[in-house]
């Protein structure tokens, strides 16, 4: 960026009023140093598919014809763009939804008999990137139950050891996180929490060698995770401590109010697609991670009286189908929402979603027969040329994997591979 | 349902929503175990009429506490315990209500009443989505007469709630004895706050060295006990509060690894160790101070030491965890709740058939358990679990009242084993339709221990179709044909179409349910007709192993299974016992130990009980591999 930004233009631009000091580029002394624009990615996975004939045209390249849900996305034809013939190799698993775990990894055979999982692309994303900001990545997601086996609200993001982050729920909360001060008793208590913390894994570093004494080999290898965990945990406090000093962007907006009736699962999308673009504008992180799901609830959309589950497993019943429709067009037009509020935020010679990689997806092809090939796969904004439909082979599926690795490209990490790839994706 | 206020005054008209806890001012102020208690008497019902209690909050999550059968003139105050938070509340329902459909005007579509009106007289089921066939939303629909005129005028079955109670925190005294154990050596004030009686730092070590054995399942080693202490020094020189100060140290015990991993040598494990292993198997927790004292006497490795203990922790209470644990695991009921079955083609689903079938699983095996019953009854069995919901969803006649006993099956049930349980048919089907490709695999996977290969990469899948034209046999038949897809299949489908015979309910079938073409069906629901479904295609539950035995529906089947496979079932149940016990898998090396388990167990019939010690005898679970 070469001009300081004149406030004026950015509050008239950013859709959202920001009280100043915020952005450094606002303040002409260190525009002149300015730094490039920082790289984002975003990635959404509605997790029951989408209903393939209402999605994908028959006509690959720029002159595609429309088709139902395209048509909602129609303002943002030029700024995404669709593919098919994309999936993970060997997506069979446990059972029929196994592969929300392996979406973002493209680990195999999902939850099958010995089975752990790899990082997810987010947090390959994030750990690179580090506490350059606030947050190295957030989670988010829409589903608040948590999981049985008390692994915490479900998301498709995971450590390089296989673990499961679990996903924030609450916009509420996490806007408190980002945005709210809190007053001096709660940031000193923050403070001591951070240094009882740092006490406690000193105390444990203290005692490695004593353990690694009575340890057999086997053990020693998982002692030597867990001190990976505990050094981690030590570096993040450091961070974090770090962050506690700085203080948070103020930005000029009423914290949301959360949906908390289970039904409204559009509202709790929308919600979150609201949130984003004062995520990635405040630069309170570089990497998002959304997982779309609701499995128990009917939900609150006129003309729909089934689960969303259930209606994913429509069995081709044409009355469960056009509700399926329903629910698919609400999702389909939250991210377009997302699009529309990300291309509205004016930074530098362009948008935010200049800036941002936006994947929007799901990890099943085809919901009623729980086909993990085909996915459909969006990939929008991140200075892409886009404007096509570009159609693999739909018996032989071109790697995912391969989309990541660019995604990866374009956050400026040195990434030759992930996962299941045998290159970058260029269309 | 209605309010009787003074037992005479039937006048008035209440919505269910009046009945929540927290329309009366009852809100609890603080998170705990509650006791919940209504009085209640059934009205006009000469048909059982269910009473259920349910806790539910503004999230709208929703927990059946407990369901009570009421006949005609019952009254009674019937209660459930629950663990409440302040969002939480509690209120009563009915169920199973002859709502005399005969009378005009009953049901009404749903744009017809305001919000409010929509939940009075909640009753599930009670004409759901059913006029002229068109589909409503899944809200409860009420009688004309008991929302106009009040219950005076109400012609049908119901529910008549005189009070509603709620008690608690229910708690065995303050502070808690958990809190008490926690803070050792600590006196609490009449308030229930801590007094210090010397230094602090003395205080801290006395709960540390409290917590360490206990939390490391083995005497501290030295210097253990001084190295988290200690963490508490900073805080206390800060002046901080007690609590706060030992907060440090309590956490790093419970964040260290003596405490997450259960570590030890490899080869034979010390008495601890294999407390520790045995009440993680049978308990899940931590081992209590009988087990500690024999570890510490050095007795507990002595064989009938070791049964003793067995045959006590197996009849404590704390035993349920192992059992809904490890079906929860074995027969995948944790996922339990991943799908719904569709309302339509399942209108007789509800909370209390849910309820009932996880209960009838876990106490089907506590039976096993209990009565060293031997592994065949996994197969078949001449008895199971059942409420009167589950047995009017099993067809099994005699079973009256809610609450779950042990039945005997007619001589020619389908029921019997863990196969034909509804919970492992539910969860081996999706919401809507069942595969006998999915249900093969659990079989071969699951009891009998022989998973299939995965599928080829580029095998299809298998779009299911509910419109009654073609059946899931009809579409599998192709692949079938195909020699590839054969060698593989031929072993899977078997067991699945065996299965076909019971819908993703675990309802018994003898067509298939189908959203469009078909036979309007006969039945009734609720005693009216039934508008939601039609009866599809006839279902082929018959087929021919891979050894070349032919069957012609599931009985058949479990007696082939009976016939050839007992010994292979108790092969599998009895290593996925010792997986579960020991967190490790079978390796190669350990197979001949394992074969010579089954063996010893064959004796006594594969009794489960009997399984379950061999398998605490066993090296497999007194070594630790290398």
């Amino acid at each position: 960026m070469n001009q300081p930004l004149d406030r004026r233009t950015f509050l008239r631009t950013s859709g959202v009023a920001l009280a100043l000091p915020l952005l450094e580029a606002m303040s002409p002394a260190l525009a002149r140093a300015a730094k490039p624009l920082p790289r984002r990615m975003v990635t959404v996975c509605n997790a029951l598919g989408l209903h393939p004939p209402s999605l994908f045209p028959a006509t690959p390249g720029r002159e595609y014809e429309t088709t139902e849900y395209l048509e909602l996305l129609r303002d943002h034809r030029r700024d995404y763009t669709l593919f098919s013939g994309l999936s993970h190799h060997d997506q069979n698993g446990r059972q029929a939804h196994s592969s929300e775990v392996s979406w973002l990894t493209a680990a195999r055979h999902p939850e099958l008999a010995g089975f752990r999982n790899t990082i997810s692309v987010d947090q390959l994303a994030a750990g690179e990137l580090g506490y350059v900001t606030r947050f190295p990545s957030l989670v988010l997601g829409t589903d608040t139950t948590v999981q049985r086996s008390a692994k915490g609200t479900q998301s498709q993001s995971f450590t390089r050891r296989g673990v499961m982050v679990p996903s924030e729920t609450s916009p509420a909360n996490l806007f408190a996180r980002m945005f709210l001060a809190g007053d001096a008793d709660e940031v000193e208590r923050q403070k001591r929490d951070l240094g009882d913390g740092r006490s406690i894994l000193d105390g444990l570093n203290s005692q490695r060698k004593a353990l690694d004494r009575r340890a057999s080999a086997a053990d020693r290898g998982r002692l030597d995770s867990y001190f990976e965990a505990v050094r981690a945990a030590e570096k993040g406090i450091t961070e974090a401590r770090a962050w506690l000093d700085r203080p948070k962007p103020r930005v000029d907006r009423e914290p949301p109010v959360d949906v908390r009736e289970r039904r409204d699962l559009i509202g709790r999308v929308q919600l979150l697609m609201d949130l984003i673009p004062l995520i990635l504008q405040t630069d309170s992180t570089r990497v998002v991670a959304v997982m779309i799901q609701e499995l128990r609830e009917v939900p609150k959309i006129p003309g729909v009286s089934g689960t969303h589950h259930n209606l994913s497993h429509h069995g081709q019943d044409p009355n469960k189908i056009v509700q399926l429709r329903k629910v698919e067009t609400e999702i389909v037009k939250c991210f377009g929402s997302l699009l529309e509020q990300l291309k509205g935020c004016g930074e530098g010679d362009g948008t935010l979603l200049d800036q941002t990689a936006v994947l929007f997806g799901s990890n099943l092809g085809n919901g009623n027969s729980h086909d993990t090939r085909n996915l459909p796969i969006f990939l929008a904004g991140g200075g892409f040329d886009h404007g096509r439909y570009v159609a693999y082979d739909e018996n032989d599926n071109a790697p995912l994997s391969n989309l990541y690795v660019t995604m990866l490209q374009h956050m400026e990490l040195e990434a030759a591979s992930f996962g299941q790839s045998t290159g970058s994706l260029s269309w | 349902m209605f309010v009787d206020e003074d037992h005479h005054n039937t006048s008035g008209s209440f919505s269910a929503t009046n009945l929540r806890s927290d329309r009366h001012g009852f809100q609890v102020a603080h998170s705990g175990l509650y006791r919940v208690t209504v009085d209640a008497y059934s009205y006009q019902a000469s048909t059982p009429v269910t009473l259920l209690l349910v806790r539910a909050n503004p999230n709208g999550d929703r927990t059946l506490l407990g369901a009570f059968d009421l006949l005609n003139g019952e009254s009674g105050a019937f209660e459930a315990t629950t663990f409440l938070h302040p969002t939480d509340y509690v209120f009563p329902e009915v169920a199973d209500l002859d709502w005399h459909t005969d009378v005009e005007g009953f049901y009404a579509p749903i744009e017809d009443w305001s919000a409010e009106a929509q939940v009075v007289a909640a009753g599930k089921g009670l004409g759901r989505r059913l006029l002229n066939n068109r589909v409503y939303h899944p809200i409860f629909y009420h009688p004309t007469e008991i929302l106009v005129d009040g219950a005076a005028t109400y012609k049908g079955e119901g529910v008549a709630v005189r009070s509603l109670a709620i008690e608690g925190p229910l708690l065995d005294g303050w502070p808690p004895p958990s809190t008490r154990r926690l803070f050792d050596g600590i006196e609490f004030d009449s308030a229930g706050d801590l007094k210090l009686t010397k230094d602090p730092y003395e205080h801290v070590l006395d709960v540390v060295s409290h917590l360490v054995p206990l939390a490391f399942r083995r005497p501290a080693e030295a210097g253990e006990v001084e190295a988290f202490a200690s963490l508490a020094r900073p805080a206390i020189a800060a002046e901080r509060e007690f609590v706060d100060a030992v907060r440090v140290p309590l956490r790093a015990v419970l964040s260290a690894p003596q405490f997450l991993y259960h570590d030890d040598q490899p080869g034979e494990l010390d008495d601890f160790a294999l407390a520790t292993r045995l009440s993680y198997f049978v308990w899940k927790s931590l081992p209590d101070e009988e087990l500690f004292a024999a570890a510490r006497e050095g007795s507990l490795s002595q064989p009938e030491v070791m049964a003793r203990h067995v045959e006590r922790m197996l009849d404590d209470d704390k035993a349920q965890r192992f059992i809904g644990d490890f079906v929860g695991k074995w027969l995948r009921l944790y996922e339990i709740e991943l799908t719904s079955p569709d309302e339509r083609l399942y209108p007789e689903y509800d909370d209390l058939l849910h309820h009932a079938l996880q209960e009838e699983t876990r106490l089907f095996f506590t039976e096993l358990v209990k009565s060293d019953l031997g592994v065949r009854n996994l197969i078949d069995s001449d008895f199971t679990f059942l409420n009167r919901r589950l047995a009017e969803h099993y067809g099994i006649p005699g079973v009256e009242g809610q609450h779950m006993r042990k039945v005997s099956l007619p001589d020619d049930s389908v029921r019997g084993g863990v196969l034909t349980q509804a919970s492992v048919l539910k969860v081996t089907a999706n919401g809507t339709t069942t595969s006998p490709v999915f249900r093969g695999s659990f079989v071969l996977s699951n009891l009998l221990g022989r998973p299939p290969n995965p599928p080829p990469a580029n095998a299809g899948s298998v779009e299911p179709d509910i419109r009654g034209a073609t059946t899931i046999r009809e579409i599998l038949a192709s692949h079938r044909r195909d020699p590839t897809c054969n060698v593989c299949h031929r072993a899977i489908d078997p067991p699945g179409f065996a299965l076909e015979a019971f819908d993703p309910t675990g309802g018994f079938r003898t067509r298939y349910r189908s959203s469009g073409e078909g036979d309007t069906p006969t039945g009734t629901l609720y005693g009216r007709p039934i508008l939601e479904y039609k009866d599809g295609p006839p279902v082929d539950s018959g087929g021919v192993t891979p050894e070349g035995s032919s069957f012609s529906g599931i009985a058949e089947y479990k007696r082939l299974l009976l016939a050839d496979e007992e010994d292979q079932v108790a092969r599998h149940f009895i290593s996925q016992l010792v997986v579960y016990a020991t967190g490790a898998e079978i390796g190669f090396a350990d197979r001949d130990e394992l074969s010579r388990l089954v063996a010893q167990s064959r004796e006594g019939g594969y009794g489960v009980r009997t399984i379950i010690h061999n398998v605490t005898k066993s090296p497999l679970f007194r070594e630790r591999q290398r």
